[in-house]
């Protein structure tokens, strides 16, 4: 798989990205990191114990990763439930949850695919 | 001064690894890259060792101690003063941005990092500290010299006047401070006249040449014990117009304001408010501002020193003549600044001691430095050179009692010699083993010491306590002085100075 395949998979950004960073060895280095990155965790946790300062935090971790990577499948979800969180509205967040879930998984299976 | 070719390094702090690998990735080619992963971390590294990190990149949302706090800690230690800041944040909002700047942010940048603005942005901001750094460092270098030479100057001149008339050379000195002084007084006084600081710097230095055509007159005259005659007081009275036309015959710097000043005050500086003085019988302000306040402080000071064909005048004996006009008719706002002025005068005219005059120079510099829009770097190096002059200050002050001094990079304490208090040589030891120090000190007051400097701090450095002690059936107090000095860097103790008195309180019980 290459890393536009992943991008694809993903939700799209692949030309962005290869046009800053010029080498796909560079953005699979990237990559390589955001595997082992804990912010969507932390989210699922803090959004789980009801810690919306906490939660707020995670996304917002999450959001400077996604904005990083150009991942544009993750982008909207992402940047929508941070404004719910930042606004303290926990129980927003709670609904905007499941489309976070489903385009991280998407991106992780992707991810999973093109770093086995 | 850094060298611009030294590898410099960048901190990066960031919570997150994947925003701190990009940016190492877009920086290593051009940086050594430090990485911080919380703000805690970041600090820790600045007071470890900051040589050389010649910028940090700083994340605002971290877990426990954010950004924002980052920022806090590095204005109150400093660090902001010569490390610049760029804000990496994936927030963009106004509150943030504000804010960041507001506490001492040089720049922003927004996630995600466009690599090539990334870099630009550091380089410049690195490029544009540097270039502010290294001027401010010439400027205040060059403010410096400039008063060292002028001070010289004046050092040499007061030595020949000295030679030639046998006055003082203190006078040339005196009349520098007392116009100073003037000056200031008469500007806040009345609005009608404006000088700029620099030209009272340069009044005061032409003030210094006011006698200079008393070269010409024969010494004779100059150092005759008595009353001159009509005809030599004629001559001795040249001295002004001969003294003008020396400063005149340097046409090379006519066109030079302190030049223009030294010109009016030699030949102005016996003319009257009344229009009875002379060379010239100028009236009122027909006579330069500047010749009007030179010709009180010479005045002044004439009258409270000794001459060869005087004793001198109490101060306020002196204040009383000019105010009657027994000296001649002066312009009345300037009679009111001396009036203003006189204790804080005399206060000056007595400190014209080697430390006071260095103090004085480092207040030039500071004036001229806020003057050039120099602001914090440039002090770094002053308030090392004020710690010296407190120190100097300190011990000019302590000419009786025993003076101490301990270094806490030595580890030493000194007692200077004093003879009449039976301290022939200087004794050295070290204070903090208690047998040695026991030998030298009173424990229970040496204690007191001890407990009292853990109380100082920059901002009060300076400690005075009294001790009571029986001693051969008298009640005797110690009274002790101290004066901490801290480091450059206002972080730690370096030194405390230290004078012990002792006196009789009365009868022991």
């Amino acid at each position: 798989m290459t890393v536009k395949e992943f991008y694809d998979l993903s939700g799209g950004g692949y030309e962005e990205m290869i046009a800053k960073f010029a080498s796909d060895a560079m953005i699979t280095k990237f990559l390589t990191i955001f595997k082992r990155d804990k912010s969507y965790e932390s989210l699922v946790e803090k959004l789980d114990s009801g810690d919306t300062e906490g939660a707020f935090q995670s996304a917002h971790t999450l959001k400077g990763v996604v904005l990083n990577l150009n991942l544009l499948g993750l982008k909207d979800c992402v940047f929508n439930i941070v404004e719910a969180l930042r606004a303290g509205n926990l129980s927003e967040a709670r609904l905007l949850f499941p489309s976070v879930k489903e385009a991280y998984g998407r991106a992780i299976e992707a991810l999973n695919q093109l770093l086995p | 001064m850094d060298n611009e070719n030294a590898r410099k390094r960048v901190l990066i702090v960031d919570d997150v690894e994947l925003n701190r690998f990009i940016l190492k990735g877009i920086l290593c080619a051009d940086f050594d890259v430090v990485e911080a992963e919380s703000g805690k971390e970041a600090l820790d590294i600045l007071k470890k060792d900051n040589s050389n990190i010649a910028i940090v990149l700083l994340d605002i949302i971290m877990p426990e101690m954010d950004g924002f706090a980052v920022l806090a800690a590095m204005q109150k230690q400093g660090y902001l003063n010569y490390i610049p800041v760029i804000i990496i944040s994936t927030e963009s909002t106004a509150q943030y941005v504000d804010k960041a700047y507001e506490m001492g942010a040089t720049d922003f940048i927004n996630k995600p990092y466009n690599p090539n603005v990334v870099l630009h942005r550091v380089l410049n901001t690195i490029k544009l500290f540097n270039r502010q750094h290294t001027l401010m460092e010439i400027v205040t270098e060059q403010v410096y010299e400039k008063h060292r030479y002028a001070d010289m100057m004046i050092n040499i001149l007061s030595t020949v006047m000295e030679m030639k008339n046998g006055e003082s050379g203190l006078h040339i000195l005196h009349i520098n401070t007392i116009t100073r002084i003037l000056t200031e007084n008469l500007l806040h006084l009345t609005d009608k006249y404006t000088f700029s600081k620099s030209d009272i710097q340069l009044i005061c230095v032409a003030s210094s040449l006011h006698d200079i055509g008393k070269i010409a007159i024969p010494d004779e005259i100059i150092n005759k014990p008595g009353k001159l005659t009509a005809e030599e007081f004629e001559i001795m009275k040249t001295h002004s117009a001969q003294g003008a036309k020396m400063i005149q015959s340097l046409t090379e710097y006519k066109d030079e304001r302190l030049v223009k000043f030294a010109y009016d005050i030699c030949l102005y500086h016996h003319e009257r408010y009344d229009g009875k003085g002379y060379p010239v019988g100028l009236k009122g302000d027909e006579i330069p501002i500047w010749a009007q306040i030179v010709s009180v402080a010479d005045v002044f000071d004439a009258l409270i020193s000794e001459r060869v064909y005087k004793a001198a005048y109490t101060p306020e004996k002196a204040l009383e003549m000019i105010i009657n006009g027994e000296c001649g008719l002066f312009n009345p706002l300037i009679v009111q600044c001396l009036i203003n002025s006189n204790k804080q005068i005399l206060a000056a005219l007595s400190h014209v001691s080697a430390a006071e005059k260095w103090e004085e120079k480092a207040k030039y510099v500071e004036n001229d430095v806020e003057k050039y829009h120099i602001n914090t770097f440039s002090s770094r190096a002053l308030e090392f050179s004020s710690s010296n002059i407190a120190k100097l200050k300190f011990l000019t002050s302590c000419s009786d009692g025993l003076v101490f001094d301990y270094s806490f990079t030595d580890g030493e304490m000194v007692i200077s010699a004093n003879p009449e208090l039976g301290v022939n040589e200087d004794i050295v030891f070290d204070p903090l083993d208690r047998e040695q120090a026991n030998k030298h000190f009173y424990m229970p007051a040496y204690d007191k010491a001890i407990e009292l400097l853990h109380t100082a701090s920059p901002q009060k450095p300076e400690i005075y306590f009294e001790y009571p002690r029986a001693e051969d059936d008298l009640l005797k107090v110690y009274k002790v002085h101290m004066q901490c000095i801290y480091s450059e860097d206002r972080q730690s103790m370096i030194n405390v100075i230290g004078k012990i008195n002792k006196s009789v309180r009365g009868i022991s019980q």
